[in-house]
């Protein structure tokens, strides 16, 4: 291992110094970096080739394309595993660890497997292990850790990360800052767009950075003649003085959705962005050869040879070759020799000289140049000691001793954002290339993401594509010169060996592949599943064109028809820290005015809806006896409460309830239902005449929101002249009720309270300590009550004084549990909880409610149906004998075995002291006396008795009238 | 005998934390959160938000509501959707085209409402009903861009405008004044609210802070920081 020097000066680029700016820890070994370096390269410098072992196979492995695709530099930081090194910028004291390797990377164990492997079956682990049972279990844990990724730090070291949620909404969004996606962001905005540029490096330029290829026919003048990073140095600039452009880097775009829908990730943030176009400039990465030991280190692509030149000032090798068919390899070549490599050999797959810039170059420097050949092998243990070559369809010529060898054998499109699961690639006989086709409306693709092109023509087709993105037009149709397309190689040029990788993420070999399409997997979709080809850290960026070409080759169709699988999210890695963010903004909370004199008295909390409601503040039965016996209080502030007045109040009220109103008194209230269009009654309530004309209607917790925005629906499309008023945030309400409750009412009113002037089902305006409330003679209790409606911001002090007067009269605060007891014991229904979605009002016991022979209203025709059809069930109350266990809700009637109901609410009556409930059972067995069998969840059986109403206790209703 | 006070919906939240508390029109109001000079320095410096759900609200929803907005702000009945008038004391939002929030001082709603008459749309005084808080200082933009799924830039959602949407998923009236001004539909998600806005607000310096902090203006205009 001997640490590469940076290098101060090259021919052809610019390098700037580089002064050491701090350590961090690689393994334990202290490693310097200098500004501007990811993990990858600092390592790289310090002399490490080997970053990691491989999936199954446990093969060393190195940096490979130094663009953050590889699974080759996965590393665990500080704890955070699975990270890519090479996208990682070096901070002073991290710790970074090696992962998949025991006892050391250098010696690792399970690099055993790299021989006992291929002797079992192919997939073996679908196969083999699965008898007897117990047997895969265990072994399963075994597999799994020998070809694990990293480990989770479960030590909470993380715990405390804040993830973060972003939105952004910019007319064009431009995912990745190359030149086309430079020159697509210049042109948007020039368009009058507000820009968002995405790029997932921290600076911007992509590729263009390190190439020094001179700039040619370029719509922009100014940069013909200049090195392309020169020129895209100006574009940065100009993208960056851009006021209507705003710039993402180390933002990593992983899915591109339905409506111009895009996801990023920047490290704890998620940004949510809604674009009217989408711009995917992702360019692409260089092309993936198999050959036998194509994974071992040493074997660069030719653009993470530029970038650790170009970018990192650090030569990569000390004697290269390089394998190309186009004029970049050439490029690479130049600037491997610029860097002091010593470029062995270029070996050009192409018999003729081609016309490229650097090509002759090259040659000017004296390097060999061997035409017509390729590589079809690597040799070396750790990494790179030789390679062979030869002809494409003929055997070895010869080896050459080396220890970088760099692939550059055209381009491979990213094209996972335009796929994302709407389309499939298609070959691009043309261009040589997978493209995806017909791209939705407001999605645009250019520069390299659509096939290879110099820097003149690739800004050309940004400026083109932003243009039209900003403005909402189709794709320019965009086109590539002829002599710019590079032939594709043919997928494997490796003649022999086992080692061909396909796949190195999920190292999938080429032999894997052939056995696999043998066993039948012959399409590309069933082989990625039996094989996990494309399934690992790269999702498939770097082999989805091999592994589709391939797969085409070996499979039972024409080569031609291969194509790879459709991409899926995520396009990059992101973290279930980033997708799923913080607690507090999953869901929210409603709390009554009086929430916090609740949380003082101790009450426990259930969940009503988004509710939180008091369920109770010592026991229900013990609630349930204080309000049988003395005074009792609930908050019910979250009942719906709506207030209907105008010309049309009472017509509107016959049309959306079944009953009658129009000799409703003023002062008096009643009880109603409300039925569905289809029948069903869903709600009840009280509707009570406040003022002439002016009706007050009360509605369940649950429905209330449904309920008022149904009512709003029916004035906006029947045209009644009603005005609605929402009062159920505008007002807080109580209900106080017990044998004590009209003493404390004397008390807190300014009204007389006594049965005569205020009776049952009655309604009153009056005021506790001059501040007016809505006051109601109703309750669900079943004894004497009074419910108060009073302005939701005096909610904490109303109770609090609530409280304080009724202290001499023994109040107690009661929750929504002991409500349940007590509504049970009156046989009150709860809609949603003893009647369902297909409960018709004369099976439920509340047919009264419904007065049919009036003109057209909600649900009539049903309900017309329903008398017809007659009743089947009925919603009967029973008792059980004391000392029999309570039922739980929803258990089932049984009739000789066979079910004839279920029970819907099932409680102790402390004041009854055995168990009531309500329940559905067949009408033949309702009648008054009818024993009925109640099956426990523990399969015992109850008897119940059927009662002849609804009420259990007081059941002609004197208490709540008295 | 306990008073019968006005409260916000964040009471509580200002007696665990021992506020200082004065009263405006019956309402108990936050004057400050312990340390008025830090929290002036917030609104200098990062953001400040402040409960005000004191401030008189009228909806005003139905067939003639332009005409009785009018009758509160001559021109009123002319506003576009999702646009307000107004000045210190009285604003105008129009939610809906039969649809209206008028906001204004806490002591003189009912000097407003006298004005209105019911015709053919329902005038409600949602003045407790409805959660009111204000976001304000150099850095509030990025608490809104953490906390709304729609655009309220300023290019999306001009000074003077108003737009219904949800932040954090509560249904909230958001009205881009001299600040944001918060209105939830409902007083009962205000907590929620609150506790979700502090939350990813830390990071941009978001504080706690009481009326002292921001004077209360309604104007469409000017910039409290």
């Amino acid at each position: 291992m001997r640490t590469r020097e940076r290098l101060a000066r090259h021919p052809d680029l610019p390098l700037r110094e580089r002064p050491v700016a701090g350590h961090f820890s690689f393994d334990g070994r202290r490693v310097p970096f200098c500004e501007g370096d990811t993990v990858a390269s600092a390592v790289c410098a310090s002399g490490v080739s080997v970053f990691s072992r491989s999936f199954k196979y446990h093969r060393p492995r190195g940096i490979y394309d130094a663009h953050g695709f590889g699974a080759e530099v996965l590393v665990t930081i500080d704890g955070a595993p699975n990270l890519l090194a090479d996208r990682v910028l070096a901070s002073p004291g991290i710790d970074v660890r090696t992962q998949n390797a025991w006892p050391s990377l250098r010696f690792d164990v399970m690099a055993v497997n790299d021989k006992v492997v291929p002797l079992l079956p192919n997939a073996f682990y679908y196969k083999m292990f699965h008898k007897p049972k117990w047997l895969w279990p265990l072994l399963e844990k075994r597999l799994r850790a020998a070809a694990g990724l990293g480990r989770i730090d479960a030590s909470g070291r993380d715990a405390g990360r804040r993830y973060e949620k972003r939105y952004r909404f910019p007319d064009v969004c431009v995912i990745g800052a190359g030149p086309s996606g430079l020159s697509a962001a210049l042109a948007a905005a020039a368009a009058g767009g507000q820009v968002l540029l995405i790029e997932r490096f921290d600076a911007l330029g992509g590729h263009a950075v390190h190439d020094v290829a001179k700039v040619r026919e370029c719509r922009d003048a100014s940069l013909n003649g200049l090195p392309s990073h020169a020129a895209v140095d100006q574009l940065i600039r100009a993208v960056e003085a851009n006021p209507d452009i705003e710039i993402l880097t180390g933002t990593s775009v992983f899915g591109v959705y339905e409506d111009n829908y895009v996801a990023a990730e920047r490290g704890a943030d998620l940004f949510k962005i809604r674009a009217h176009g989408v711009i995917v400039a992702s360019g692409a990465s260089d092309r993936h050869l198999v050959f036998e030991n194509n994974d071992l280190p040493g074997i660069m692509t030719g653009r993470a040879v530029e970038r650790l030149i170009g970018v990192h000032g650090i030569a990569p090798g000390e004697r290269a070759v390089v394998v190309t068919n186009h004029d970049g390899g050439y490029h690479t070549a130049k600037l491997l020799a610029g860097a002091g490599v010593e470029v062995a050999a270029v070996v050009d797959a192409r018999e003729e000289a081609g016309a490229g810039e650097f090509e002759g170059a090259v040659a000017g420097l004296g390097i060999r140049i061997v035409r017509g050949q390729t590589i079809r092998a690597a040799r070396g243990r750790r990494r790179l000691r030789s390679v062979k070559i030869g002809a494409l369809d003929g055997a070895v010529s010869e080896a050459i001793g080396c220890d970088l060898v760099a692939i550059a054998v055209g381009f491979t499109p990213q094209l996972g954002l335009l796929s994302m699961g709407r389309s499939r690639p298609r070959w691009d006989a043309e261009r040589e290339v997978f493209r995806v086709p017909d791209l939705p409306r407001g999605l645009y693709a250019a520069g390299e993401v659509n096939g290879a092109a110099s820097f003149g023509p690739l800004c050309q087709e940004g400026w083109e594509t932003g243009e039209a993105a900003a403005r909402g037009l189709p794709a320019p149709p965009g086109a590539r010169r002829p002599e710019e397309n590079i032939r594709a190689l043919p997928p494997d040029v490796g003649c022999d060996g086992s080692k061909r990788f396909i796949c190195k993420c999920m190292d999938v070999t080429r032999k894997e592949i052939q056995a696999s399409i043998a066993e039948g997997f012959d399409q590309i979709e069933t082989l990625k599943r039996l094989t996990s080809m494309g399934m690992g850290r790269c999702q498939g960026k770097t082999c989805y064109e091999a592994g589709a070409r391939v797969a085409a080759i070996d499979g039972p169709g024409e080569a031609e028809e291969g194509a790879p699988a459709k991409f899926r999210p995520p396009f990059a890695p992101v973290s279930l820290g980033v997708l799923a963010g913080r607690a507090p903004h999953l869901v929210p909370v409603r709390r009554t005015p009086m929430h916090d004199c609740h949380v003082r008295a101790g009450a426990s909390f259930l969940a009503a809806g988004l509710w939180k409601r008091p369920e109770t503040y010592t026991s229900a039965q013990e609630e349930a006896m204080a309000v049988r016996e003395g005074l009792g209080i609930i908050d019910v502030s979250t009942l719906g409460k709506l207030e209907l007045s105008g010309p049309d109040a009472l017509p509107f009220l016959h049309f959306m309830l079944p009953g009658k109103f129009a000799k409703l008194a003023v002062g008096r209230v009643r009880y109603h239902t409300m039925i569905g269009e289809d029948g069903v009654v869903y709600e009840d309530g009280t509707i009570a005449h406040i003022e002439p004309g002016r009706y007050f209607i009360s509605c369940t917790t649950g429905n209330a929101d449904a309920i008022r925005n149904n009512f709003w629906w029916w004035i906006t499309t029947e045209g009644y002249d009603v005005r609605l008023r929402n009062l159920g945030p505008v007002l807080a309400a109580v209900n106080v009720t017990g044998p004590r409750a009209r003493e404390f009412a004397r008390e807190i009113f300014d009204i007389d309270v006594s049965n005569e002037a205020f009776p049952y089902m009655a309604f009153r305006f009056a005021h506790i300590e001059g501040v007016r409330v809505h006051l109601f003679r109703i309750g669900f209790t079943g004894e004497l009550a009074y419910e108060i409606h009073f302005p939701a911001e005096y909610g904490e002090s109303m109770w609090e004084y609530l409280m304080e007067k009724g202290r001499a009269h023994g109040i107690t605060p009661f929750g929504v549990e002991t409500q349940r007891v007590l509504r049970l014991e009156k046989g009150h229904i709860l809609p949603g909880v003893d009647t369902d979605a297909l409960t018709s009002p004369y099976e439920a016991g509340v047919g009264f409610t419904v007065k049919d022979d009036k003109a057209d209203f909600l649900g009539k025709a049903f309900l017309a149906q329903q008398r017809e059809r007659g009743i089947r069930d009925r919603l009967i109350a029973y008792r059980l004998a004391p000392g029999d266990p309570i039922p739980n809700d929803g258990v089932v009637l049984l009739d000789a075995g066979r079910v004839i109901g279920r029970v819907t609410s099932s409680r102790r009556s402390p004041v009854l002291g055995h168990g009531i409930g309500l329940a559905w059972v067949e009408k033949d067995r309702a009648e008054p006396g009818t024993a009925i069998e109640i099956r426990l969840v523990d399969g015992r059986s109850v008897w119940g008795t059927v009662l002849a109403g609804h009420a259990a206790y007081d059941p002609e209703g004197e208490r709540l009238r008295s | 005998m306990t008073a019968l006070v006005r409260r916000s919906p964040l009471a509580a939240h200002y007696r665990a934390r021992k506020a200082a508390i004065e009263k405006i029109d019956d309402w108990e109001m936050v004057r400050h959160c312990g340390d008025p000079e830090a929290e002036r320095r917030a609104l200098a410096e990062g953001s400040v938000l402040v409960d005000w759900s004191h401030i008189g609200k009228i909806q005003i929803r139905g067939r003639d509501a332009a005409e009785q907005a009018e009758r509160l702000w001559s021109g009123a009945a002319d506003l576009a959707r999702s646009n307000a008038v107004g000045d210190d004391s009285l604003a105008v939002l129009r939610l809906a085209p039969d649809e209206f929030l008028v906001l204004c001082e806490a002591g003189r709603r009912f000097e407003h409402l006298a004005r209105l008459e019911e015709g053919s749309s329902a005038i409600c005084d949602c003045s407790g009903a409805l959660g009111a808080l204000l976001l304000a200082g150099t850095r509030r933009d990025e608490v809104i861009e953490r906390s709304a799924a729609m655009d309220l830039s300023a290019r999306a959602l001009a000074l003077g405008s108003v737009v219904q949407t949800t932040l954090h998923t509560i249904p909230c009236t958001v009205y881009r004044a001299s600040d944001w001004d918060l209105y939830l539909q409902a007083r009962d998600y205000t907590e929620s609210l609150y506790d979700a806005l502090m939350d990813v607000g830390r990071g941009v310096g978001l504080v706690a802070a009481g009326l002292a902090c921001v004077p209360a203006s309604l104007r469409a205009g000017g910039d409290h920081a």
